[in-house]
């Protein structure tokens, strides 16, 4: 081109007289594509509380706090936006495929990143015995489900299922308190199970 | 004479490795230049450590802050060479397209800033105004504009959906006449041709004894390039040719990055064309103990990793080599003997982001007083364009 400044000009002209290019961001809300990566949610129905995010999520950003109180145990997991990297593994872990989900939402700046988290809680199952946590209750409900007839065969699967299903029919089940044959039909920990299956093995 | 020294950095707040340039000027000549590495130890490797081979890549993905694709890239060559799994053929083509539009962005983002350090800024507006074209398809494609998160161990992430393709192909193409637009600027601007040929000249040998890589060796004229000497993805199943320079000048480091991204144009198009059908992902089982490497020629050139395995879950070592690494200590050969005010361009040529100049400052080595900021030295260089651009008119 002769005049190099032509072609200059001509932009200039385009960009006076054509369409705004910018947007109004953030006065005007932001399209974005279907399939975005915005921030992780967890959706408390659908979460089993296995913990499977907290494991894979490279930046160890999802919290995951167990508190046993007075007989009463309580897991939380919170995601902690200031430090989540939108990889989407937590998404793409969780076993339900639904407990936590991609959002479309990213304008999340905040001044205080201590507000910019979420927490989603579930009940622990205890161990009738020690009263150590086993998992939480819909961990134990989702995978006695998953088995099918076999969870049965395993009381800590069996007695929280038949409960779900019939309150009163979980408070007829017979129990003992004496690490004996009764004891076998509980709600154990591995240690407490550990204890009980020798003892009932010493009884013979 | 007074011998004056001119501190470029550490601070570097774009490039994944900040560095210190130290030029001993003499008037506006520079007589010698010092460089120095490693301001930014982050600890990656050893950090890569505690992390699972999963969650590795996404590590990586973060050493860059522009090419968010290099490292995953490398990164899955190099576990995906320790565990010897054959990826699926629709992984590849996918894989091959998310490397070759990062290629464009890089090469739009660094043609930019190239600009503007040469007080081109409607250069600047323009290409990364075209960017955005390029940054919209990964979006689209990946889910975010960058830090796409789209490699695994045995394939992606993600699949690019049969119905969008051709709303893509369409897309790819707005960035042709904007390409031709950019061609055309460089060939054919006296100013730009004053600025940048017989600028900071990188001989093939220097390149070869420098151990260069990617564009600012084959601007050289030092034919490497990893996408065809060791086929990776699905570049060995597509039409293309590398781009290669002759004079190692600042004006054929810009032409062989203007014509690439031709060529990766021309890579995505026949990627999504011929996109097969099948699996995206396929199933790994277990990491035994042993050995990988992998590369992947990044838009600065061949980024190189290495993993070593005990057969668990973690490597027991990771070494990333990045590009740039081997590139800017060939600014040894070009900067010097040229002047002050080419420094800034040519430092650039090499394309580490140039945002260090915000901490250049010349001081008097009498006086130690600050004499030039970092500012000044853009400023300087600016100044000589428009100077040239008044000549060029006035003759």
């Amino acid at each position: 081109m002769k005049f190099p400044k032509v072609r200059e000009l001509g932009e200039a002209l385009r960009a006076l007289f054509g369409r705004r290019y910018t947007t109004l961001f953030p006065s005007v809300k932001a399209e974005v594509p279907q399939g975005f990566r915005g921030i992780p949610q967890f959706d408390a129905a659908e979460c089993i509380g296995c913990g499977a995010c907290a494991i894979v999520c490279p930046a160890k950003d999802i919290e995951i706090t167990d508190e046993v109180k007075e007989g009463k145990g309580v897991r939380r997991l919170t995601i902690h936006y200031d430090d989540c990297i939108f990889c989407a593994q937590c998404h793409r872990s969780c076993p339900t495929g639904k407990g936590v989900v991609m959002t479309e939402k990213f304008d999340i700046a905040s001044g205080n990143r201590h507000a910019l988290r979420e927490s989603v809680e579930k009940e622990l199952v205890l161990c009738e015995m020690c009263g150590e946590m086993v998992a939480a209750r819909d961990h134990l409900l989702w995978i006695a489900r998953r088995v099918g007839p076999a969870a049965y065969t395993n009381p800590t699967l069996m007695l929280p299922l038949i409960e779900s299903l019939s309150p009163s029919a979980a408070a007829a089940v017979e129990r003992g308190g004496d690490f004996g044959r009764s004891d076998r039909v509980r709600v154990l920990c591995p240690k407490c199970r550990r204890i009980s299956t020798r003892e009932f093995s010493l009884e013979k | 004479m007074t011998e004056r020294i001119i501190h470029i950095g550490p601070e570097h707040p774009l490039q994944e490795e900040p560095e210190q340039f130290t030029l001993h000027v003499d008037g506006e000549r520079v007589t010698k230049l010092d460089i120095q590495l490693g301001f930014n130890h982050r600890g990656i490797e050893k950090l890569a450590e505690s992390k699972s081979f999963d969650q590795i890549l996404f590590l990586v993905e973060r050493i860059c802050g522009i090419c968010s694709t290099s490292h995953p890239f490398a990164g899955v060559n190099a576990i995906e060479n320790l565990i010897g799994v054959e990826i699926p053929e629709r992984a590849r083509y996918i894989r091959t397209t998310v490397g070759e539009l990062e290629r464009i962005h890089s090469h739009l983002l660094w043609l930019g800033l190239a600009g503007h350090f040469l007080g081109y800024n409607t250069l600047f507006m323009w290409s990364w105004k075209t960017r955005e074209i390029v940054l919209d398809l990964l979006e689209r494609i990946s889910g975010n504009r960058q830090n796409y998160a789209m490699f695994k161990v045995g394939g992606v992430r993600r699949d690019i959906r049969d119905e969008e393709i051709s709303d893509y192909l369409k897309r790819l193409d707005t960035l042709l006449p904007t390409l031709d637009m950019f061609r055309k600027a460089v060939t054919d601007d006296p100013v730009l041709h004053m600025r940048t040929k017989g600028v900071g000249v990188l001989t093939a040998e220097d390149a070869r004894q420098f151990g260069a890589v990617g564009p600012t060796a084959r601007a050289s004229g030092v034919d490497i390039d990893i996408r065809r000497d060791d086929p990776y993805a699905a570049y060995d199943r597509v039409e293309w040719k590398v781009v290669m320079g002759r004079n190692g000048d600042v004006f054929d480091k810009v032409m062989v990055r203007i014509l690439e991204m031709y060529q990766s144009h021309g890579i995505i198009a026949q990627c999504l064309k011929k996109l097969p059908p099948g699996e995206i992902d396929a199933r790994v089982k277990g990491v035994p103990p042993g050995e990988g490497i992998g590369r992947h020629e990044a838009p600065r050139g061949e980024v190189i990793h290495y993993v070593q395995s005990d057969g668990t879950n973690r490597p027991t070592r990771y070494k990333v080599r990045a590009p740039s690494y081997m590139n800017v200590a060939t600014n040894l050969k070009t900067v010097v003997g040229g002047t002050i005010s080419d420094a800034a361009i040519i430092l650039a040529a090499v394309d580490p982001c140039y945002c260090c100049t915000e901490r250049a400052a010349a001081v008097d080595c009498a006086t130690g007083k600050r004499v030039w900021s970092g500012a000044d030295l853009i400023r300087l260089s600016q100044e000589k364009t428009a100077q040239l651009r008044k000549t060029v008119v006035s003759s």
